[in-house]
């Protein structure tokens, strides 16, 4: 049996129309099952030209120049349809109010069942399995324009996983929630990963929240494919940016669970390190690791 | 005024006896309302039509809105009146038939008002596709009316952006503040487009018209008291279509007519001379 990835690009290009810049170079890559992705880049680096190319959505909606092939399960994308690959790759947008459209939040992951001609009693079972699997029971009746923004992105996942897709696509769906909901959204995303074995590409800005769970990191500068592979290793290339690292309050947080848990530091450091509050940048840290700071 | 008339079609979300009805009940009820209502030329039939469906407004608790709305309209209906009182000709009582006319334009005002109060959006969305419309047709309806709040929010944002930039919106005369309008449009225009965009990219990717034909996790049923009524409405049809063929008299009471003295015209010719005699005095 030969392997197949669950997704390859192979030489992915496109141009907008109206742009002299490319917004994708030459992409390659290949992902396997069960992976977890992140696609991590500045703005305007690609990300969501890139991860719209996985559905289709390039070059169907969008004019411009394409060139590349995609595949998803060993097959050519190039002949269908956006529509049609709902059942294979689930995608998640950035906006939590510009994706959702029903009366209710019930109604809304009823949606693409009803677009498949699903009958009834299958769509109602597979909604109750959806609202009791993402803890939505509280407001499936409400509106979506009337739940937070993480209900709001809680309800767009629900939906995409409708169809039961074995890839979901996230595009930097976590930028406008607050840091607590995307906790929240992040952890879920991760479950649906691990125990339901899907494939997950997540688009990023920050590593922070995601760092933990990802078994892949792709790296992308103005539409090329600068790095790609297991999270030590892309943090490790020259290549990526500095700026681009989690954040040391992520590194302080860590560290302060192996302090908990492990007392691998002596008691008179753990103390210190327990007692003061977060470090803002490494020299502060390092100060008082050393104990050069006795209390703030 | 205008925001007056705009929230008296304003879907109201109450579980009124009207609201349990099923929308396609009330679509013949009003198409069989406004049938009679221009089937009736004269004033004692548009009345009693008048007074048939006020109780209905009552149902549908929406009595304060309905008063509301009807006083803010009151001008035009006098207006109605009185232009059909004074410039009807060929008309043995040009006063009645305004009268008349002021009537058909409140029960047509009160039957359509019926509808949009009790009918929400989804529900009229659905009823197209029970009316064999397609799809999209009813998908955008609801969702139109569904992005209501979330496009005002926006505008407000806008506005509120663009003064504190210094934009002043209300200074000026009428086309200078149109003119102010330029830099709120183009954002709210904007704005919208990339929503709808997004929106379709949304949909598309969640399989939007995947299949040629597509199933529903709810649809409309109609209950024992639609068919009840719906057999009534249906009944009340046949008799104005027979009514329209036959041309049957109607019975003399209903023929009743303003006397000459109380025209309009006449009313006005006696307050005329009334006055030209204070004044000769």
């Amino acid at each position: 049996m030969t392997y197949t990835p669950v997704i390859e690009l192979k030489n992915v290009t496109f141009k907008y129309k109206n742009c002299d810049k490319f917004a994708l170079e030459n992409v390659n890559f290949q992902v396997a099952q069960g992976d977890f992705v992140l696609l991590v880049g500045y703005s305007g680096s690609g990300k969501s030209t890139l991860l719209k190319t996985l559905n289709g959505l390039i070059p169907h909606f969008y004019s411009g120049l394409f060139g590349g092939d995609v595949k998803l399960f060993g097959e050519s994308i190039a002949e269908k349809k956006t529509a049609q690959l709902a059942k294979t790759i689930g995608f998640v947008f950035q906006n939590p109010e510009n994706q959702l459209s029903a009366l209710t939040v019930e109604r809304e992951i009823a949606f693409p069942l009803e677009n498949f001609a699903i009958p009834r009693q299958e769509i109602r079972r597979r909604v109750n399995e959806i609202i009791a699997l993402l803890d939505l029971e509280k407001i499936q009746d409400k509106s979506p324009f009337a739940i937070s923004g993480g209900e709001q992105q809680l309800t767009a996942i629900g939906s995409a996983l409708a169809l039961d897709p074995p890839i979901l696509v996230f595009d930097e769906t976590t930028s406008h929630l607050s840091p607590q909901s995307a906790t929240k959204i992040i952890k879920k995303i991760a479950e649906l990963n691990r125990e339901q074995g899907k494939t997950v590409i997540l688009s990023e800005h920050r590593l922070d929240r995601n760092l933990q769970y990802v078994t892949k990191i792709a790296y992308i500068e103005s539409g090329q494919l600068k790095a790609f592979g297991p999270p030590r290793e892309v943090l490790h290339n020259k290549n990526y940016p500095l700026e681009l690292y989690p954040r040391i309050t992520s590194l302080y947080e860590q560290l302060k669970k192996v302090t908990d848990n492990f007392a691998i530091l002596p008691e008179k450091h753990r103390k210190q390190l327990l007692a003061v509050p977060e470090p803002l940048t490494i020299d502060d840290f390092l100060l008082f690791i050393k104990g050069g700071r006795e209390s703030v | 005024m205008s925001t007056r008339i705009l929230e008296y079609f304003n879907y109201e979300q109450d579980k009124s006896l009207i609201h349990r009805f099923d929308p396609r009940t009330k679509m013949l009820f009003v198409i069989v309302l406004t049938c009679y209502t221009i089937l009736f030329r004269d004033l004692v039939p548009l009345m009693l039509l008048f007074a048939g469906v006020t109780p209905l407004v009552l149902l549908a608790k929406f009595f304060k809105k309905w008063l509301r709305a009807m006083i803010t309209v009151l001008p035009l209906v006098l207006l109605i009146i009185i232009l059909n009182a004074l410039l009807l000709k060929n008309v043995p009582s040009p006063t009645t038939a305004g009268l008349a006319m002021g009537f058909r334009f409140l029960i047509l005002a009160e039957v359509f008002g019926i509808f949009f109060q009790t009918v929400s959006p989804d529900e009229l969305s659905q009823m197209f596709i029970k009316f064999r419309f397609p799809y999209s047709l009813a998908w955008a309806i609801s969702t139109a009316y569904r992005f209501i709040p979330t496009l005002t929010k926006e505008t407000a944002i806008i506005v509120a952006a663009q003064k504190a930039r210094g934009l002043q919106i209300d200074r000026g005369n009428i086309f200078k503040r149109l003119k102010n309008m330029i830099p709120l449009l183009i954002p709210i225009f904007a704005s919208a487009f990339r929503r709808s965009w997004q929106l379709a990219e949304a949909i598309e990717s969640r399989g939007w018209n995947a299949m040629k034909k597509r199933t529903f996790l709810y649809s409309l049923r109609l209950k024992w008291w639609d068919y009840l009524t719906l057999l009534l409405l249906f009944g009340l049809f046949a008799l104005f279509l027979l009514q329209v063929i036959k041309q049957y008299p109607l019975p003399s009471w209903m023929l009743w007519q303003l006397p000459e003295k109380y025209e309009l015209k006449s009313l006005a010719i006696a307050f005329w001379s009334w006055l030209k005699n204070l004044f000769q005095k």
